[in-house]
């Protein structure tokens, strides 16, 4: 018995328009009408028992709603418009219409695609690299400092210094460091292929022939690569939320900013189908950010993370000192601020990072700020001590994966803050953690 | 970065292709709208040749930004169309060049008058 409805696997790039029109076609003719297509590879195809359904693909630009007049033209020639996928428009027959294709001349179709989709994609391109330029920046952007800290480091060093500390501490952006040469690999490849394939298109247009497409292996290879992008920016969501509800990377002003703006840009954009699909999304991606952001307190009072608190005598003065926890794939960091009851001002600050590897530790931390001497007797200890040119007195440890700083405002507590980092580094490093 | 289509004779509109001949005519003496310019150029060429809806749109974009036709009202979204003094121009002179086409293949073809 026939099922009523299937899922196929609809994975052809944009470039492709002959070869999905063509499966969906083929699709028709065995019984197959479509519903809808999921993350723009899994088609949800019903039965039906038509048997003059075809189906059209037009170029579009997503982001601009198409003009009444081109809508109602499709209409009265018999298409009726399914959905809207990348940058094409699928259409689908009406019954009993045997409607003319919707593009007859070639070299107008080739004229609305440079008009609709090179245009939208060059502007999408620009957005990324500009993306990745502010990514980089962002990284680098403690450069000039560590300049003067590290003069002895090469350029490689101090970006590593400022990028490790980000790439180990979030998963979101641990795993988008990790996908990202793939990413822009994979695109990099797409883009010679579009160009590849845009000549060829000239040059039949030129001759007269049918528009070029791509081999069937060629369209399931770039299908498979299409899923795992979307499989991976799926990824991509999941950590960004788990980023909010452990290491709190997002205050509540961000999940109502977003709540607000998908608000706002729904009913500007009610009546387009295709904009209030994605602002629903946007909402509902703000709302869940919003439920994340305020799980984030309960889950870190549960799960203490990887760096268990410090203890002192001096913390008994400041029962609630400011705590700030990360913890990521690759490392985790843990910063407690102790204040005098007196005084709002940080008293004493206690900060820990912990690498996955000895070697990512070394990498982080090293090498050393110039004005800090080591302290004798004790192996990986520095520190730089109140004196009169500096009101606040530093001591730095790296042992092993551990790296510990702890500044303080007292000269009095200097002995007392040395022993919390040695004792703090050894409970670290036995791993049983004097939770709090 | 793009390689540019040799179609600069197109852009004047010195030559017509096919469905853009048979738009202008369909326009000639009438006002229609967009889909009954469909029809009526699968009805005058025996549905020898079809103008795609997509297609239609593009060629009365460019028809009335090039004047050669004019919008002469709208009706339940349906614009109607109709042939300029320009537009009759440029398809008279198609319809000349394509005549002249014609006797010159019929003289040589039909005639044997070779020279």
């Amino acid at each position: 018995m026939r099922q009523d409805a299937c899922w196929k696997l609809f994975s052809y790039l944009l470039i492709d328009r002959t070869a999905a029109q063509a499966k969906l076609n083929d699709w028709a003719r065995e019984g197959w009408v479509l519903e809808h297509i999921y993350l723009g590879v899994f088609a949800r195809l019903r039965a039906t028992e038509r048997r003059d359904l075809t189906y059209f693909l037009d170029w579009t630009d997503p982001n601009v709603r198409e003009d009444r007049e081109y809508i109602q033209l499709c209409a009265d020639a018999g298409w009726e418009p399914v959905q809207t996928i990348d940058y094409l428009n699928i259409y689908a027959s009406k019954p009993g219409a045997s409607p003319a294709p919707i593009q007859t001349d070639p070299e107008i179709e080739y004229q609305r695609f440079r008009k609709k989709v090179l245009r939208r994609m060059a502007i999408s391109t620009l957005m990324v690299v500009v993306l990745l330029g502010v990514y980089f920046l962002l990284i680098n952007s403690g450069s000039h400092i560590d300049q003067i800290l590290y003069p002895d480091a090469t350029p490689w060093e101090r970006f590593l210094h400022s990028f490790i500390p980000v790439f180990c501490l979030t998963f979101s952006i641990s795993f988008f460091t990790v996908l990202l040469p793939f990413w822009l690999g994979g695109g990099f490849a797409y883009l010679l292929l579009l160009i590849r394939q845009l000549f060829l298109w000239q040059q039949a247009l030129q001759k007269g022939e049918p528009l070029p497409g791509l081999g069937p292996w060629t369209s399931r290879i770039w299908g498979g690569l299409r899923l795992g992008a979307h499989i991976s920016l799926s990824f991509m969501y999941f950590f960004f939320l788990l980023d909010t509800i452990l290491n709190g990377t997002l205050n509540i002003g961000y999940g109502i900013g977003l709540l607000i703006g998908g608000g706002i840009a729904l009913l500007i954009s009610w009546s387009d189908q295709r904009k209030r699909r994605r602002n629903l999304l946007c909402c509902a991606f703000g709302g869940c950010l919003l439920v994340c952001i305020f799980l984030h307190g309960p889950v870190r009072m549960v799960f203490q993370g990887r760096i268990p608190s410090p203890s002192a005598a001096f913390s008994l003065d400041d029962p609630h000192p400011d705590i700030t926890r990360m913890d990521g794939p690759f490392g985790s960091y843990g910063k407690w601020e102790f204040r005098s009851p007196d005084d709002s001002a940080s008293r004493i600050a206690l900060t820990a990072r912990t690498w996955t590897s000895p070697e990512l530790a070394q990498t982080a931390a090293e090498p050393v700020p110039r004005y800090m001497s080591p302290v004798e007797g004790t192996e990986g200890l520095w520190e730089d001590p109140i004196d009169g040119e500096n009101s606040c007195g530093e001591f730095l440890l790296s042992r092993g994966n551990i790296w510990i700083s702890a500044q303080y405002r007292d000269p009095e507590l200097a002995g007392e803050v040395m022993e919390t980092v040695l004792t703090w580094a050894d409970t670290l490093e036995g791993g049983d953690g004097d939770e709090k | 970065m793009l390689l540019e289509v040799n179609c600069m004779a197109r852009k004047k509109l010195e030559t017509l292709t096919e469905q853009m001949y048979y738009v202008l005519l369909s326009l000639t003496g009438a006002e229609r709208h967009g889909y009954g310019i469909m029809q009526n150029v699968s009805e005058l060429t025996g549905g020898r040749v079809n103008v795609g809806a997509g297609t239609l749109y593009a060629l009365l974009g460019r028809f009335e930004g090039d004047k050669l036709i004019e919008r002469t009202r709208e009706v339940e979204g349906r614009k109607y169309y109709t042939l300029t003094g320009e537009g009759r121009k440029v398809l008279t002179e198609e319809y000349e060049r394509l005549r002249r086409q014609v006797a010159d293949g019929a003289r040589i073809l039909e005639g044997g008058n070779r020279t």
